[in-house]
């Protein structure tokens, strides 16, 4: 009895050294998935949170996964956020994850099916530097907060227009180009009515009547000799200019379009990450 | 006589020189007679003086505008020709006619080419030639189109000249380099002088006013090697013209032609990235003439209610007119073909990314 008291005081006194690890606080509902594996952000916060995330989701249609976490194991950022979506929500499901990424510090956003289209790389780029401090003073509600109000704003503003041209194939599965049929008029149309008209000319000029033969076919070569064959040097000169050096519009590091890829689990996601 | 009509010694029907075989033929008895045979059936005629005698222009009557008549010693029948025919036939009796001193003295052709191209041939050849045509109206080339059709020995003028051609230019050798981020132009200037005797042989101007000069040109050229002295009994079977136009009239047309094709060999010579021609001196110094039949199938051609006229050397067959043109056709293919060409860049400008 006495060795078991002791033995009890013992554990309790361990228990009590040694705290346990809170179990990582969650919220999961059918549109929004918040993990903070590590504590980062109080109840209440996770309450702010989710009731940000629920009112986007709800909002767009899209499903909104938030992930804290300090350890992403082996695998990069972008494969981590795609993976964890992938693996709530599912495959090509419309939504986004944010990854805040408390490991290597480079946080993510992945998108997937139309979330692709309307949060084009730029947009990606525009909303982690908005919520850049926060993410960087670890203040990771507000980041979150800064996060889903910079895309409920392009969401109010609709498709970017680097994007305009793109739809996600629900056969493929791939952010495909749309057929750009006003393009395609503005090429066909002008071509279509030269290449006619050439065609047309072409085709009456070699109806019209053909000319006789030169007089060479009567030239008699043994009787005709050159008297003079004489090429004299005048002069010699040279000029030269500059050739314009080449302007390569590169753009200068401008966004365009969605890049995707396609996940572990085959998923097409885009996205793009932010290093704090 | 004032006509001269070639009958079969067989037979008695019409002699024609028979232009598959080159020899002269009866249609009737199918006898054949060469050259040499026919001078010795016909003696009197192929040594005939081809002026007429004062006797024989009078019963020819001859008219104010030029038309004479002839009695058909066959069959009676008159024969209307004008003032330029040399050869014929009888409206009546079809006999093949040569009327006789329309060839002679200054008219007097010193050769001729007798036709190789039968009417047979010559009406396979158009039909070919229209076939390669795929815009040509519907119908045209039927046997109903073909309205008229004429084998013609045409009087030509065949040119023996010579030109004295000169011509300066400036002939410029071009290289050009790059060395970094310029271009160099090096230009070596070079002053050409060209002169040559340029020698042309019986180079032809028809000279009938009836013969278009345009579509005579187009049929060219006739193979000279095939020249024979003249006799009537080529024109059996055949019309002829006599010259209504003389040499010194077609003489400037021949000019012109030797002129250009003597600066054309001049130029040839000259090998320069770039020539400027300073100038040229291109005169005509000797002109030789001879007055040749040349054989030429006319044919005219009936469709919507307008005549189209063709030309075929007969000699060689070439082949010579302006055809209908179907517009709706050519206006249909014109938008097929554009339509596909258009298709195909615009779907390789889109889908390439290009545009």
């Amino acid at each position: 009895m006495k060795r078991f008291c002791f033995m009890l005081s013992l554990f309790t006194a361990v228990v009590m050294l040694f705290p346990i690890a809170v179990s990582a606080k969650e919220y999961k509902s059918e549109k929004v998935y918040i993990s903070d594996s590590f504590n980062h952000l109080t109840e209440a916060q996770l309450g702010e949170v989710a009731e940000k995330a629920e009112s986007f989701a709800e909002k767009t249609g899209y499903n909104v996964g938030v992930v804290i976490t300090d350890d992403i194991g082996s695998k990069s950022e972008v494969a981590y956020s795609d993976d964890s979506y992938q693996k709530v929500f599912g495959k090509n499901v419309d939504g986004v994850m944010i990854l805040i990424n408390n490991d290597t510090y480079v946080d993510h956003i992945s998108t997937a099916r139309d979330a692709i289209i309307m949060f084009d790389d730029r947009r990606i780029a525009d909303i982690l530097a908005y919520a850049h401090g926060n993410l960087k003073d670890e203040n990771f509600a507000d980041a979150i907060d800064d996060i889903l109000y910079k895309m409920n704003e392009f969401y109010d503003k609709g498709e970017p227009d680097s994007n305009s041209d793109y739809y996600y194939n629900d056969i493929t599965d791939e952010v495909e180009r749309k057929f750009p049929i006003g393009t395609f008029l503005m090429i066909f149309v002008p071509v279509f009515l030269i290449s006619s008209v050439v065609i047309f000319f072409c085709i009456k000029m070699s109806y019209r009547f053909k000319k006789a033969e030169a007089a060479r076919v009567y030239m008699n070569s043994s009787a005709t000799f050159f008297r003079e064959k004489s090429d004299t040097f005048i002069r010699e000169y040279t000029t030269s200019h500059r050739i314009s050096s080449d302007s390569s519009g590169g753009g200068g590091g401008g966004f365009s379009g969605s890049s995707t890829h396609h996940s572990g689990g085959g998923g097409t996601f885009g996205g793009g990450s932010a290093h704090r | 006589m004032t006509i001269v009509q070639y009958k079969c010694p067989n037979c008695g029907a019409p002699l024609q020189w028979g232009a598959e075989k080159q020899i002269f033929c009866c249609e009737y008895c199918d006898s054949e007679f060469s050259k040499e045979q026919l001078k010795l059936a016909f003696p009197d005629i192929e040594n005939m003086s081809l002026e007429q005698t004062e006797e024989e222009k009078k019963q020819t009557d001859e008219f104010s505008d030029g038309t004479s008549l002839f009695i058909c010693e066959s069959c009676g029948a008159e024969i209307i020709a004008d003032e330029n025919t040399a050869a014929t036939f009888c409206y009546y009796c079809h006999n093949p006619t040569i009327l006789k001193g329309r060839l002679s003295g200054e008219f007097k052709p010193s050769h001729v080419i007798p036709f190789a191209v039968t009417r047979e041939k010559a009406v396979k050849l158009f039909k070919d030639w229209c076939s390669k045509r795929w815009f040509l109206p519907k119908g045209f080339k039927s046997e109903q189109q073909l309205e008229k059709m004429a084998g013609v020995y045409i009087p030509f003028w065949l040119a023996d000249c010579k030109t004295d051609a000169k011509i300066e230019a400036v002939g410029r050798r071009i290289r050009t380099w790059q060395s970094g981020d310029m271009q160099y132009t090096n230009t070596r200037e070079y002053l050409v002088k060209r002169s040559a005797v340029v020698d042309y042989v019986k180079v032809p101007a028809d000279g009938s006013s009836k013969a278009e000069d345009a579509l005579m040109e187009a049929i060219e050229p006739f193979d000279y090697k095939k020249l024979e002295p003249f006799s009537m009994s080529y024109l059996s079977g055949y019309l002829a013209e006599k010259y209504d136009i003389k040499n010194t009239d077609v003489l400037p047309r021949i000019r012109d032609r030797v002129v250009k094709d003597s600066e054309s060999l001049l130029m040839q010579s000259i090998n320069y990235s770039s020539v400027s021609l300073r100038s040229k001196d291109i005169k005509l110094i000797k002109t030789d003439w001879h007055y040749t039949l040349l054989p030429v199938w006319f044919m005219t051609y009936k469709h919507a209610g307008k005549s189209y006229y063709f030309s075929i050397n007969g000699q060689t067959g070439k082949l010579a007119g302006t055809p209908p043109f179907d517009t709706k056709k050519g206006v249909l293919v014109s938008l097929g073909v554009g339509f596909a060409i258009a298709l195909i860049i615009s779907l390789i400008l889109v889908l390439g990314g290009i545009m």
